[in-house]
């Protein structure tokens, strides 16, 4: 008899739970006809001589920390900062300064940060 | 900020060491391809086409950001290199640039330069590629923002700066009334303003970027740049 009360109870306190933050769902923005120019073309302008590959590093799943600890981030320095919606991350761009890449994972969500 | 899941398949990227128009490029370690870092687009090779998704993004005051989001995540400065990051590394040439935030829209580019959006009073609204947009300038963060408006919401103009942050809030009178840092609405149950892509451009360098892309003027509001 407690066991089918439980289920229905389940069921209800199921329904009656505040939603929590949704995630921000992310958006491709395609190349409209025109805006990209052919792959030769690219390829011609492509500038070869300021860099070798992977002459920045990127900086891959490193550890994040909350905006009351040590992160050695004055206030009026700049960030790069993104709302996730189920949370929200920011990098300091004297950081991205010397690495360019972020690779990591917040709330399951695979992330690219470039500057 | 992009998805780094493509087709189901996660990405991995380094930095390729070229650059196109000024903006440097990427490599995916799986196919090779080469990928432009702000547009997310595979310029070159197997994958030459796509488009990585992306997540709108601020550039801002670390200040600003975290008064807005207190519980927001940082990525630390590592210990041993702070005092080589207290300064950044390219104030002295952006000093006598003139910065703006280019605006993505999926059949458009628009630039507004930071110039002519202070001239125009901080805040633009307009209709640009059928969508309904308004962006708003936050100076003290050094920043700008862009947001959908939602349907049905009538005249939207400046209101009183947030009390405990400071930061610009915009309001449509009964309509709502909203953090222009965040998109949220003041009131617990209004809409959200949806954030559109944007990211914060040297004026020269987006133009050499978005040869298809328009640039709002204030002068065509009726406001010349410097208040003339």
């Amino acid at each position: 008899m407690r066991s089918l009360l439980l289920v229905p109870l389940v069921l209800l306190l199921a329904t009656c739970s505040p939603a929590g933050p949704q995630a921000v769902v992310p958006q491709p923005r395609p190349p409209l006809p025109g805006e990209m120019p052919s792959e030769d073309a690219f390829l011609a302008e492509v500038v070869r001589n300021r860099g070798t590959r992977d002459v920045f590093l990127p900086i891959v799943d490193p550890v994040l920390v909350g905006a009351r600890d040590d992160h050695g981030i004055a206030a009026g320095e700049a960030v790069v900062a993104v709302d996730l919606g189920v949370a929200q991350v920011c990098y300091p761009t004297h950081l991205l300064n010397r690495h360019e890449i972020v690779e990591h994972t917040v709330e399951g969500l695979a992330l690219l940060a470039t500057w | 900020m992009h998805a780094r899941e493509l087709d189901g398949r996660l990405l991995r990227f380094g930095h390729r060491g070229w650059l196109w128009h000024n903006a440097y490029l990427l490599y995916d370690r799986e196919t090779d391809s080469i990928w432009h870092h702000q547009t997310g687009w595979a310029m070159s090779g197997p994958l030459r086409g796509r488009a990585l998704a992306r997540y709108p993004t601020v550039l801002t005051t670390f200040g600003a950001w975290a008064a807005e989001f207190p519980r927001t995540r940082v990525l630390a400065k590592p210990r041993a290199d702070r005092q080589d990051l207290e300064r950044d590394t390219y104030a002295l040439r952006n000093a006598g640039l003139s910065f703006g935030i280019g605006v993505d829209l999926p059949g458009a580019f628009r630039l507004y330069p930071f110039r002519d959006l202070d001239a125009a009073g901080g805040l633009v609204r307009e209709t640009i590629d059928g969508v309904d947009i308004v962006v708003v300038r936050d100076a003290a963060a050094r920043a700008a923002y862009a947001f959908v408006v939602p349907e049905g919401v009538g005249t939207l103009r400046l209101a009183a700066p947030d009390p405990d942050t400071g930061g610009p809030r915009v309001t449509a009178g009964a309509s709502g009334t909203w953090s222009a840092r965040s998109g949220r609405p003041v009131a617990a149950d209004g809409p959200l303003l949806r954030r559109l892509h944007a990211s914060q451009w040297e004026v020269h360098a987006w133009e050499r970027q978005h040869p298809t892309g328009s640039r709002f003027r204030a002068e065509d509001v009726g406001v010349l740049p410097g208040g003339r």
